[in-house]
């Protein structure tokens, strides 16, 4: 979970560093998929303490055992910060 | 409660054919200085990949956004106010009709979760899982943080704030929750247009130019494909279904 949350942080952080557009909706498209393992994985964190058995696919037949939290566990903020985002320079060639 | 995905009552195509408007818009937007970026379809990704290839020119001067974070889930209050936009030759800035489209989406996001909670509140719907409800309620609060920070951005740039919902798609997402009689069906709609506003946002990457604002649309993308992901699972899908977000969602 938390290599997704650097992931996803490293991306939106370093968006609005690139000039070239092409790579810049590239890491937008990446970063889109990122968070979205970061969502299932806070989710299923939340499962593991609570209700294990309703990590599962699908859910529906179950879905009313799902505890409330499992509605906005995934998603705690309105913005996704990046105060978890690796600087560019960790990834320079030395 | 238990119908089966393959048999959404309405079909993707209604939606998509208003999100192509969306999309068209934004590179209207872009007065011509934009063709459809596609990076995120299958085919254009290896194109893209190449253009990611070698960004060490931007790894290699970075700003302080990497350096200096904010804090997390902060609402980015400079985002985009008093920005540095690209005038285009229809009057106005890029950056700011952006603002004015997203925050369009967002009033729509807004109503129409506001209309799934009334209507679950007066029974219409069947009953209401817990995390369904929670569901609804955090979504639509995260919503109107988004449009309250894209009207920032407007109102910033001496514009005016919008209440209004995406002309374009509010009649026919009204059309097709009127068809809604369960909570299975409201989230479906719920998922089209979770998936639609995250696409706009990705795509919206290609024509927006301050830098405040790209950071923004990025935050805001995320959150509504963490949405969208939720919602997948809900309806028994599996939650992340693609590689790459993708951006045809957003303009056809």
């Amino acid at each position: 979970m938390t290599l997704e949350q650097v992931a996803t942080e490293t991306y939106l952080a370093d968006l609005n560093m690139f000039t070239d557009v092409t790579s810049r909706v590239l890491m937008a498209s990446v970063m889109g998929v990122e968070c979205q393992h970061l969502a299932t994985l806070r989710a299923v964190a939340a499962l593991l303490a609570s209700a294990p058995d309703l990590i599962k696919i699908p859910i529906i037949a179950d879905i009313a055992k799902l505890p409330a939290a499992a509605g906005s566990v995934a998603f705690p903020d309105a913005f996704e910060g990046v105060t978890m985002a690796s600087p560019p320079q960790e990834g320079a060639v030395k | 409660m238990n119908e089966p995905i393959d048999n959404v009552a309405f079909t993707r195509r209604h939606l998509l054919g208003g999100a192509s408007v969306i999309g068209l818009s934004l590179i209207a937007a872009a007065c011509g200085t934009s063709t459809k970026n596609t990076a995120a379809s299958t085919s254009s990704v290896a194109t893209a990949t190449t253009g990611a290839a070698t960004p060490t020119t931007a790894g290699a001067t970075p700003t302080t956004a990497g350096a200096t974070p904010t804090t997390a889930g902060a609402t980015p209050t400079t985002a985009g106010a008093g920005a540095t936009t690209t005038p285009d030759t229809t009057g106005g800035s890029v950056d700011v009709k952006v603002a004015n489209l997203a925050a369009g989406l967002e009033v729509l996001a807004v109503g129409t979760y506001k209309a799934a909670l009334d209507a679950a509140t007066a029974g219409k719907l069947g009953a209401v899982p817990p995390a369904v409800a929670e569901f609804v309620t955090t979504a639509m609060k995260q919503h109107q943080m988004q449009l309250d920070a894209w009207n920032k951005v407007i109102t910033g740039a001496g514009g005016t704030a919008v209440t209004a919902p995406n002309a374009t798609l509010k009649p026919t997402v009204d059309g097709e929750f009127a068809k809604v009689t369960d909570i299975t069906g409201a989230a479906k709609l719920a998922l089209q247009l979770e998936e639609i506003a995250a696409a706009t946002y990705n795509h919206a990457q290609s024509v927006l130019t301050d830098k405040d604002a790209i950071k923004l649309a990025g935050s805001i993308q995320i959150v509504d494909a963490q949405h969208a992901a939720i919602l997948h699972f809900v309806l028994g899908e599996y939650p992340v279904p693609d590689v790459f977000a993708k951006v045809d969602l957003a303009a056809a």
